[in-house]
């Protein structure tokens, strides 16, 4: 499956096709909750909602 | 499972575009997350800071900041301030509590200066003759 299907079907609200974005980015989110040296789980948590929010309002 | 992404194919280039806009968008959530943080950690330092008075009870600043109504102990001043229109009672709290001048309340209203003192007069009398009332 290439990545636009995932993206499609991640828009429609498939909640696998989510989850596949969400472990594919999952790098990218710790990466942007390290705060000072420490990881925060709150701004974690607020990075997977812009992800699922980025998902709904991209377009291409 | 994932291949290395060229930019060639037109779904590798929605994953480009893809993960530069996620980029941006995780960018300036972080930047605000932490401009909050920092923000939230300025007022917890300013109360941190107050010293404790303890010879003024609490008691007395838990009153201060109760609605007005509440903060009347005189209970005949709250039955005369019920029994005046919410326009009567604005001019005169404004006039008696925030020393505002007839001229701005005027302006404010959009009346003249004699409107407003002439609310304020009635104001004050509708309550006079209600606190009589009680009183008997």
């Amino acid at each position: 499956m290439s990545f636009k299907e995932i993206l499609l079907r991640a828009k429609t609200g498939e909640e696998p096709a989510v989850i596949a974005l969400l472990e594919m980015y999952k790098p990218l989110l710790v990466k942007g909750a390290i705060v000072g040296g420490r990881f925060d789980e709150d701004l974690y948590q607020e990075l997977c909602i812009t992800l699922i929010r980025c998902i709904k309002l991209f377009r291409f | 499972m994932w291949q290395k992404n060229n930019g060639k194919s037109e779904s590798e280039i929605v994953q480009n575009l893809f993960t530069a806009y996620l980029t941006t968008a995780v960018r300036r959530r972080r930047n605000d997350y932490i401009q909050q943080a920092a923000r939230l950690q300025q007022k917890e330092d300013v109360t941190d800071s107050l010293p404790y008075n303890q010879e003024q009870g609490t008691e007395e600043d838990m009153f201060r900041g109760l609605p007005l109504p509440m903060q009347l102990e005189d209970s005949t001043l709250l039955y005369a301030l019920k029994g005046i229109n919410g326009r009567e009672r604005h001019v005169f709290l404004a006039r008696v509590l925030d020393e505002r001048s007839f001229e701005s309340l005027a302006e404010e209203m959009g009346l003249g200066y004699k409107g407003v003192a002439t609310i304020y007069y009635r104001a004050i009398r509708k309550m006079k003759k209600k606190m009589k009332e009680l009183r008997k």
